[in-house]
């Protein structure tokens, strides 16, 4: 039987034959499995490919991943000049600002981008029962993500290691932090895969999908969150905590620290033979090879579970009383409260939306401390505490991300209803939905930063929460006019292609509403009047009111969604 | 002659939820057999277990006389499936695919991507074979399904509502196919909740009810030779009798009321 034709990008899959038969692995069948998964992540729109969508078969094979690479390149260069910043600190200093930073990115682009090809149920619908075995079918899924886990390595980290390798002159150092990287990514890759494993093992249907969509959430917003750390702590605190750390201490939080672990091979390739450095690299290679042992032996039990995603569950849902006290208070009449009703159950459902929209909304409350933290550090308590009830001005910037995010959803053909009800006020359509996405992210945090700031300046708590609350009213419904305006929402499917192109107009809106956070957060914090917040929430109360007046009743959206064969018949 | 399939005792419970209670049957080869009941009786289960896809819980099963084992794949080379959800690769063309398919049962690449293409010809799915299936109507995507499950010249067919989406020319000769392969000796495991069809195309029917088979044999024998059809047995065996009322309650509610 002829073998297996790959393509290029795939011939290095020839190498590991002995090993996988040895192992059991049905070769052929491995080949085909590899092939297949690599061509539908050249395809895919979340990412991964990113190539230019056409309905053949021939284009995106020619080269897929060289977009991505190339943007991966970008932020590699970013982190490259980063290092280069870092050039006069310690050698450990450098790898740990650098593997910490490597350490979130692998582990975002593996919950992000490449859990689409793990958690694939299809696998066994199609695979399963054509006599692929659990592990041929594991293995090969193994493969091709740690092959586009490993051009991660290589664009994310590569700039880095040319500017070390530039800096400090020293080829064995180049070579120990690239064996540190490659090993830091078998540990993000089994990470993962291990924590997908567990929430399989431990839950069923509807609410296994929920965990695992909490569990993505959870930890992107936490990798954000703590990204940001060293900026919230600012410089002379970590200066407190003497940053620089030397190369040949032996310090109790590398333990839990592990991006460091990673530095261990970097040291002992330049020469450092400290103990520390020994210690560092044994974690650092025994880690990740006992969680890859374990979880191979374990493999079966995943393609077990995943048949778990398919089945549902029989639990059924009641309306929140938020969702049904705010749709009754903010909907101007039926029909706007039934687009409300869609816009909430969307943004209940959406993963995607989730995904990229939350994280934003933690960086929101995050942005003005980091901005703030400069000069409120060195402020009075009296002083500070009259600009901290402003500070939850800084969710407005993730209303741009929360906009724009309304015009995708993961089955967007099921907007094609409103090509066959009669749909004659679609401004109403725009409006409730982008009502309800304002009281279902912004509106609780709004009106519980208020309450909760009444202990800290109870004289302007409530007057700035006002102030806060019609500003950002204003701002979504001006903004969701603009961004959403004329496409029909939740009626495209999301690719990062056309994330990019939103990346223009959400960085104008970004500016805009960072502009406004400063100056709410200045003049409200030195005026610090309570009758200035009321005049500024009337000026932004009127201009709210007026936004949400001046949705046109007679938008007509373009209803063109993607056609099928049967919209030929 | 061994039985094509045979499932003895076979039983499966989700948690607290038991849907096959104790199911036990043996299919010649070169049967249609049509194998129904309502949602939920627990048909889907039943084929998923024999193609692996599940564990029962208790019972054994065997194809063409051989016990299945837990780690045994080599059978199901031997059976042909089509789900009843359309389960395919959409970002793939339907080429690429069915040329997959037929790779997966150990055919040549260009044999398979041959005999896709003729099969498709025959059937009318010619004109979308070098387009992505996300493009396809729900028709050209059933088809797809049911060359997948044809390509390797299974003893074996397990097909769960294999007409969903066909025009009715494409139905009649899906059903002339199904006659033709039963004639070849081959065995065909056809669920539908279409009881006029089912009736028609069948020689044996077995209806799952709650997890248990309430009736098993071929349609004359089940009914006793009475002047009945599939659907009113089914309705029957079902406790099924309310359709009328419920048909007018539910337009009584559509219309608002009683006119």
């Amino acid at each position: 039987m002829a073998d297996i034709q790959m393509p290029k990008a795939l011939q290095w899959v020839r190498l590991l034959r002995p090993l996988l038969e040895k192992y059991g692995v049905d070769y052929r069948q491995y080949c085909l499995v590899v092939r297949t998964k690599y061509e539908m992540a050249a395809r895919s729109q979340n990412g991964i490919g990113l190539t230019m969508q056409t309905n053949g078969p021939k284009k995106p094979s020619a080269n897929p991943m060289r977009t991505s690479f190339l943007v991966n390149l970008l932020i590699g260069g970013v982190i490259a000049l980063l290092m280069a910043l870092y050039a006069h600190t310690s050698l450990m200093t450098q790898l740990t600002t650098l593997f910490s930073t490597l350490f979130i990115m692998f582990f975002l682009t593996m919950l992000t981008s490449y859990s689409t090809l793990i958690l694939d149920p299809r696998d066994r619908q199609i695979f399963t029962v054509r006599g692929v075995s659990g592990r041929t079918l594991n293995l090969a899924r193994l493969s091709i993500v740690g092959m586009f886990l490993l051009l991660t390595i290589l664009s994310l980290g590569g700039p880095s290691l040319i500017v070390i390798a530039m800096s400090q002159q020293n080829i064995p150092l180049v070579l120990g932090t690239l064996l540190g990287a490659l090993l830091l990514a078998l540990f993000c890759f089994v990470l993962s895969l291990f924590l997908y494993l567990l929430v399989l093992r431990f839950f069923d249907g509807e609410r296994l999908k929920n965990i695992l969509n909490i569990l993505q959430i959870v930890i992107a917003i936490g990798f954000y969150i703590s990204a940001q750390l060293p900026n919230l702590l600012g410089a002379d605190v970590l200066a407190k905590f003497n940053f620089t750390i030397p190369n040949n201490v032996f310090f109790w939080w590398y333990l839990p620290a592990v991006p460091v672990w990673f530095a261990g091979p970097g040291l002992l390739m330049a020469g450092v033979f400290a103990p520390s450095a020994w210690l560092l690299t044994v974690l650092a290679v025994v880690v990740p090879a006992v969680l890859l042992v374990i979880y191979l032996k374990h493999a079966g039990r995943f393609e077990q579970y995943l048949e778990k995603l398919e089945q549902s569950d029989a639990t059924s849902r009641k309306n929140g009383w938020w969702f049904t006290l705010s749709r009754r208070v903010l909907t101007a009449n039926s029909e706007e409260a039934t687009y409300y009703t869609l816009g909430w159950r969307m943004l209940q459902y959406e993963r995607e939306y989730k995904l990229r929209v939350y994280p934003q909304l933690a960086y929101g409350l995050i942005i003005p401390l980091i901005m703030g933290s400069a000069f409120l550090r060195n402020m009075s308590w009296a002083m500070a505490k009259n600009f901290a009830p402003y500070l939850s001005v800084g969710l407005i910037l993730a209303v741009p991300t929360a906009l724009m995010m309304l015009r995708y959803a993961s089955q967007p053909e099921a907007m094609g209803i409103f090509r066959f009800v009669p749909f004659a006020t679609q401004g109403l359509l725009l409006r409730g939905i982008v009502l309800a996405m304002f009281a279902r992210l912004f509106l609780p945090l709004l009106l519980l930063y208020p309450l909760a700031m009444l202990a800290v300046a109870p004289a302007t708590a409530l007057t700035s929460g006002l102030l806060v609350l019609t500003l950002s009213l204003a701002v979504t419904f001006l903004f969701g006019r603009f961004m959403v305006g004329k496409v029909l929402p939740f009626s495209a499917e999301f690719n990062a292609t056309k994330g990019m192109q939103n990346g223009t107009i959400g960085c104008v809106t970004v500016g805009l509403a960072m502009v406004l956070i400063f100056a709410v957060i200045m003049v409200g914090g030195l005026v610090h009047a309570w009758w200035l917040d009321l005049i500024g929430a009337a000026i932004f109360g009127v201009i709210a009111w007026l936004s949400w007046r001046s949705y046109p009743r007679s938008i007509m959206y373009d209803l063109h969604l993607q056609e099928t064969e049967s919209d030929q018949d | 002659m061994e039985p094509a399939i045979k499932l003895s005792h076979v039983q499966k419970a989700f948690g607290a939820k038991t849907v096959l209670k104790d199911v036990s049957f043996a299919i010649d080869p070169g049967t249609i057999v049509g194998y129904i009941g309502p949602n939920g009786a627990g048909k889907s289960t039943t084929v998923k277990i024999i193609l692996g896809l599940l564990r029962q819980d208790a019972g054994t099963i065997e194809i063409n006389g051989r016990p299945l084992r837990e780690d045994d794949n080599d059978y199901k080379r031997h059976i042909g499936y089509v789900p009843e959800a359309v389960d395919v690769f959409d970002a793939l063309t339907a080429r690429e695919y069915l040329t997959l398919i037929g790779q997966l049962y150990g055919l040549d690449e260009a044999v398979a991507g041959e005999k896709a293409e003729q099969l498709a010809a025959i059937v009318g799915l010619a004109p979308a074979f070098d387009r992505r299936i996300t493009s396809c109507s729900k028709g050209m995507r059933q088809l797809v399904l049911i060359i997948a499950s044809l390509l390797h010249d299974p003893d074996i067919l397990f097909w769960d509502e294999p007409l969903n989406g066909l025009d009715a020319n494409t139905v009649l000769v899906i059903e002339e196919i199904l006659h033709e392969l039963r004639d070849r000796g081959k065995t065909i495991f056809y669920s539908s909740h279409i009881m006029d069809v089912v009736q028609k195309l069948s020689d044996r029917i077995i209806l799952l009810n709650d997890g248990e088979v309430q009736a098993d044999g071929p349609f004359n024998e089940i009914t006793s030779g009475a002047d009945t059809n599939l659907q009113e047995l089914f309705n029957e065996l079902t406790g099924f009798a309310e359709h009328g009322e419920k048909a007018k309650a539910f337009v009584d509610i559509v219309t608002g009321g009683d006119r």
